[in-house]
């Protein structure tokens, strides 16, 4: 690299060549990977015919089934919000504020429907609500009834079950703010003379407000962008969210109505998660967050202690436990229905899942598509995040907005673009496995961005200078700091890319080819075509697999992430 | 940490290898709609008697498998080697427009001619029942149920799978509004609430369960779960059974003819027969008993299927009972 | 050994803001010389524009005889070409390196044989009195142990030229204070010159040869500390080294060795200093340099408002008109609050 003279050019001396070199490459990839796809979504829903037009949307507008649909989507989601929103609020002042016993352990147990994917949590609810489940069925012995009054597959059912995977949500943003607020606002109240519940009503509450209203909107993305809990619970009840009509719009296909549905899902999300982001930082505005977790002074309950208590542990058990049981009984039961007793039960569907190709296949193919998506996008986001955070490039920092910007964009509305951008020439994926993995790796871009930028946050750039300064270039710089530096939290967010990825279901339902199947789309196609035992079977392995996986995570980033 | 993850692409790639080194032998596509379980046994007996042919099986409704076939010949060419679905009149459209090749099996001379297409474009493989289940011990007295209309006293508790998505019950919908010159029995049925599932497998499942007391369902199935314990019983409706023949055929554009002729060859030969047969499916070979307790075809009252009339107003009668039952 | 630093006409901008306004000075082999200036005023700027962590917008920067940066030539040698030791304000120790692993660094990354690393290791460990905490990770070290590594890493390839980037700030005072001539020690048998970086000025008097005084991206005043200290340049010199009391008044007539002085109040006395100055002006005196009686003509009359004993001295704080000012007096007698006195101003300095 020397000149003659032996002195050494700005440019090529200072390694800078070589961060943009890695910034132009990761650039390149990130046009092609995200914003080469989902502009085409928006543009292809102008398209109608022989050239630019709003036929499509006014198709959506004027077929009352596709207006429907979006309007069921935008109220179901805002129940279902407001629902997870008074239940994640309230069990969150429990567990963190007041003297209910095992507070950990509740916590714990409230937080794991979110690990559960939706769509076998739904599966889970009709086997416990559906008309033969195993509660309805207890219902209907107990009470020698014909049938049982309620109808899980109605949009009532849909509702509470998503507000059951989706309550964790507000649950994890109001305890987050709570566990940080200085309780001397609180102890001011009370020497004001209030009582716990009017300081709860007047102080606490009204301060972590802009968390409620962030975590409920997030409940809100979370349920409009949901496909596998409408599509399972819906159809029957005849009730059309954006979601499932897009799918159907899909099979006809109808494409350019498709998308043009998609980006009225892309614009009701990206809307709400607009505001959402104003609230979180309404939050932060608030100077009551000191930043510690200590929390000396919790409300005495006194003789509601044990009530609640029990009252939250059996909302723990029902967004837990219960599912993850019958899921378990259902896998092993000889025949769906058959009533619970030691002869018949059988390991048969355990075993035929084990010698079904198919689901061998779709091991397989979930684990590799898993393994690549979590490494391709955490390598990205670390080369993003360390140019934006540490170099501070202006050109990573468009990179971090554009690598964030997919967790606005519903999956439904990735799949699509996916499609669109690559089932013609010069790039055919469509119909092979790596068309799944162009989604993932858009969808999952944004949560590699925000860890390994959280990580790199936290190690000083002087770390770093020292090592410049000790006689490392910038690569040995790289390899002998900072890259050993921020392992824990690259491998901790490898594996929270790693476990949503395995078993994904939104897009790759939509991209899924023969022999091309992942866990998601083999367990839905199973439980859709009447299989639940099957379906049951290989959900019952991917939780286990999902709960070693949550205690690896918690044990590599020492409690810091997972569950 | 960079090791390892090297190590575990590295992995991941040796394990695609190994993917496309397992598919050395000759590998043909079966595009089906028969139930999964179903499906990969065939696939597996098969394979054991052609050894160095693997067949992959691509399982979905119908419907599925039929949009899934015109959108990969408009895209430049279907996938599928071999097809066999249950909508049979889709087979005639598939023929009209020159995606399927004539094979006159060898086999096929023991099966009966209304069975089969004169031109040996398709031939039916598999005899599949659309007759009345019902749960006993929702329902103590069977005799109750004796016709088709009788399923709609039960409201909620009585199901059917959607035509849209399963082709036995495309053929189902096409044979009711033909023979009774409208689509009163839907509009009744959406009236009571009857409940429209998406596969028979699924109204089956449902049946057995007890979350109905009578079903539209497919005979095989009842029968199934009748094996495993289940309290149903297939009720023959009086007004007449829909027999379906649900066709093999091979795709026109397939590379291996050869192999694909050896799957028509073994589904319709004494031995595939009877695999199904164990099944509790009807078979297509006189030749070939019946399942226990199943009458054979000339013993049930038949109502008439109009093929080419469905494979022609397919579009009007899949609109007309979105319109009229799914919304 | 014998290298010294050469900074030329150095200009820095971040956007279009300049934290560093064109700066010279130069750092003679074996010194001691300080930056020292508040917060924001470009000193740290100028200290990792010498280490190659930031690239200068003009200027040029010499170490020796190599030039490091050259704006004009467009030379920028990285930082790990320049041979020079750091010390940062957070030690930078590396948390997932144990105390050898971290003081060896930067001789393993210049492929060091090994059993060269060791002794040099030993040497290092033994000057810095770290000897025996070698396996020990910088979790398990205290705030001081962890500054000596931080030394030790940067001593170990013997530097000619160290960078000391407010190494101190971040001890408690007890430690500081020792620190202090550890440091001074250190330069003094290892014979490198040393630039420090200090908001500090005790720490800056005590240890430099010479000091830079700097503000806002310029450097005001430079010379020995003791210089500076008897003679800023500039108000704001005379506050920021040292306690120094303003106060407003006029000059009324001088002579070759003295100045008449008139207060506010209208008080005049005459102070030892010659100066050009006429009227208004602002008149620099330490507390030390004030010294009270209770009678005489010297000086000018006060009113003591509080004093607090200290021990050596006593901290008094005296009224004058609408002026307060501070005194520190040796004098063992002690003024009650409302005690009129006689206060006689030693040396002074003058500014317009």
């Amino acid at each position: 690299m020397s000149s003659p003279n032996g002195k050494l050019t700005a440019r090529e001396s200072n390694a800078l060549d070589m961060r943009y070199v890695f910034l132009a490459l990761t650039g390149a990839l990130f046009v092609g990977i995200i914003v080469y796809p989902l502009y085409h979504v928006l543009a292809k829903s102008f398209v109608s015919g022989s050239g630019l037009s709003l036929a499509n949307y006014v198709k959506v507008f004027s077929n009352p089934t596709n207006f429907k649909a979006l309007w069921n989507s935008i109220w179901m989601s805002a129940t279902t919000s407001v629902i997870a929103m008074v239940a994640g609020t309230s069990l969150a002042l429990f567990v963190i504020r007041t003297d209910i016993p095992c507070k950990n352990l509740l916590r714990i147990m409230l937080l794991m429907p979110y690990a559960i994917p939706p769509f076998i949590g739904a599966i889970a609810w009709t086997q416990l609500f559906g008309p033969a489940g195993y509660i309805s069925k207890a219902y209907i012995n107990l009470f020698g009834s014909y049938d049982v009054p309620w109808n899980i597959y109605s949009t009532g059912g849909i509702v509470l079950v998503m507000a059951m995977y989706q309550f964790p949500v507000v649950f994890i943003t109001v305890s987050g703010a709570l566990g940080r607020l200085d309780p001397s606002f609180e102890e001011a109240s009370r020497m004001s003379g209030a009582n716990a519940f009017k300081t709860m009503r007047d102080v606490t509450i009204p301060l972590v407000m802009p968390s409620i209203m962030a975590g409920t909107l997030l409940a809100f993305v979370g349920a409009i962008s949901n496909f596998g809990i409408p599509a399972l619970l819906g159809f029957r009840a005849r009730f059309y969210v954006l979601t499932t009509r897009i799918y159907s719009a899909l099979a006809i296909p109808d494409m350019p109505l498709a998308t043009a549905m998609a980006v009225l899902l892309a614009i009701t999300a990206g809307a709400a998660l607009f505001v959402q982001i104003k609230f979180e930082k309404g939050q932060s505005r608030y100077t009551v967050i000191s930043g510690k977790s200590v929390r000396p002074q919790t409300i005495s309950l006194g003789k509601w202690r044990m009530p609640i208590f029990f009252m939250v542990v059996a909302v723990s058990l029902f967004a837990s436990i219960v599912p993850m049981a019958s899921m378990l009984l259902t896998s092993v039961l000889k025949y769906w229905g058959a009533p619970i007793k030691l002869s018949n039960l059988t390991l048969k569907h355990f075993s035929y899942v084990f010698n079904l190709e198919m689901a061998r296949r779709a091991l397989k193919n979930s684990f590799i598509l898993a393994v690549l998506a979590a490494t391709v996008t955490m390598a990205l986001g670390a080369v993003v995040s360390y140019m934006s955070v540490k170099a501070k490039m202006k050109a990573a920092v468009v990179l971090d907005i554009v690598g964030t910007f997919p967790y606005a964009v519903p999956c439904t509305v990735i799949a699509i673009a996916m499609i669109l951008a690559w089932s013609k020439p010069p790039i055919m994926l469509y119909g092979t496995l790596w068309i799944m993995l162009a989604a993932y790796l858009v969808r999952y871009m944004p949560f590699s961005i925000r860890t390994t930028r959280a990580t790199l946050q936290q190690i000083h750039s002087s770390l770093e200078e020292a090592a410049r300064m000790s006689g490392a270039g910038w690569l040995q710089t790289m390899r002998h700091i900072v890259v050993p530096l921020i392992k824990p939290g690259l491998i901790a967010g490898w594996i929270l890319v790693f476990m949503p990825a395995f078993r994904e279901l939104t897009m790759s339902v939509l991209l899924w080819s023969q022999g091309n199947e992942t866990i998601g789309v083999v367990i839905y196609n199973m439980q859709d075509a009447g299989n639940t035992q099957i379906a049951a079977a290989i959900s019952s392995i991917v939780l286990l697999l999902i709960l070693v996986g949550n205690v690896i995570v918690r044990k590599v980033s020492k409690g810091q992430v997972g569950l | 940490m960079l090791r390892r993850t090297l190590m575990v692409v590295i992995a991941s790639l040796f394990l695609i290898g190994i993917v496309f080194a397992a598919s050395a032998a000759e590998t043909i596509v079966l595009y089906t709609s028969v139930p999964i379980e179903l499906a990969t046994k065939f696939a597996d007996e098969f394979m054991k008697e052609y050894k160095d042919i693997k067949l992959e099986v691509f399982r979905a409704g119908s419907t599925d498998v039929i949009n899934k076939i015109w959108a990969e010949n408009e895209a430049g060419g279907i996938k599928g080697d071999v097809l066999w679905l249950a909508d049979a009149a889709a087979y005639y459209t598939f023929r009209d427009k020159g995606l399927l090749l004539a094979y006159k099996s060898p086999e096929a001379t023991n099966v009966p001619m209304e069975l089969k297409d004169p031109n040996g474009y398709f031939t039916g493989a598999r005899i599949i029942n659309m007759i009345i289940g019902v749960n006993t011990s929702l329902i103590k007295d069977k005799s109750k149920v004796k016709t088709w209309a009788d399923l709609l006293a039960y409201g909620k508790k009585a199901a059917m799978a959607n035509p849209l998505y399963s082709g036995s019950n495309f053929m189902v919908t096409a044979t009711f509004v033909k023979n009774s010159g409208g689509w009163l029995w839907f509009e009744d049925a959406r009236k009571k609430e009857m409940q429209v599932l998406r596969g028979n497998a699924d109204v089956a499942r449902g049946l057995a369960a007890g979350e109905f007391a009578v079903a539209m369902v497919l005979d095989y199935m009842v029968n199934d779960y009748k094996k495993q314990g289940a309290p149903v019983e297939i009720i023959w409706p009086e007004d007449g059974t829909i027999s379906i023949p649900s066709p093999v055929a091979i795709i026109s554009v397939t590379k291996k003819v050869a192999a694909s002729k050896c799957f028509i060859d073994f589904v319709l030969s004494r031995k595939g027969q009877e695999l199904m047969v164990k099944d509790g499916v009807l078979p297509v070979r006189g030749d070939v008993a019946p399942p226990a307790g199943m009458p054979t075809l000339d013993k049930i009252k038949l109502m008439p299927i109009p093929f080419e009339w469905a494979a022609e107003n397919t579009t009007m009668l899949r609109e007309t009972f979105e319109k009229k039952v799914m919304y | 050994m014998g290298i010294g630093i050469e900074v030329v006409g150095l200009f820095k901008y971040f956007g279009s803001v300049a934290a560093v306004n064109d700066i010279s000075f130069s750092v003679k082999e074996q010194e001691f010389y300080s930056l020292l200036g508040p917060s924001g005023c470009g000193k740290t700027t100028t200290l990792r524009c010498i280490a190659g962590l930031e690239q200068p917008s003009k200027g040029s920067i010499k170490i020796g005889d190599r030039v490091m940066s050259s704006a004009s030539e467009g030379i920028c040698i990285p930082p790990e070409k320049r041979g020079i030791g750091m010390v940062f304000q957070n030690y930078a120790v590396w948390p997932h390196m144990n105390v050898e692993q971290n003081i060896s660094y930067p001789l393993r990354i210049t492929k060091v044989p090994s059993e060269k690393v060791r002794d040099r290791v030993n040497e290092v460990m033994d000057m810095l009195k770290l000897t025996g905490l070698g396996k020990r990770f910088p979790s398990e070290l205290s705030g001081g142990q962890q500054q000596r590594v931080a030394l030790g890493r940067a001593l170990s390839i013997k530097p000619a030229i160290m960078l000391l980037d407010e190494p101190l700030s971040n001890l408690d005072a007890k430690l500081r204070e020792q620190m202090r001539f550890e440091l001074k020690d250190l330069q003094r048998n290892t014979g490198i010159a040393i630039l420090y970086v200090t908001h500090d000025q005790v720490e800056a008097m005590a240890m430099s040869d010479r000091v830079a005084i700097m503000k806002d991206g310029v450097i005001i005043q430079e010379g020995k500390p003791l210089d500076i200290y008897k003679n800023p340049k500039e108000k704001f010199v005379a506050d920021f080294i040292g306690t120094t009391n303003f106060i407003e008044c006029d000059v009324i007539g001088s002579s070759a060795s003295s100045t008449d002085i008139r207060l506010e109040s209208g008080s005049t006395f005459t102070v030892p200093e010659a100066t050009d100055i006429r009227g208004r002006c602002t008149l620099a005196l330490r507390p030390e340099d004030i010294e009270l009686s209770a009678e005489g003509t010297d000086g000018f009359e006060a009113e003591v408002e509080v004093g607090i004993f200290l021990g050596n001295v006593i901290d008094y704080r005296i009224k004058i008109g609408n002026s307060k000012l501070r005194v520190q007096s040796t004098v063992a007698t002690m003024f009650r609050p409302g005690d009129k006195v006689r206060a006689k101003v030693g040396r002074v300095v003058l500014f317009n």
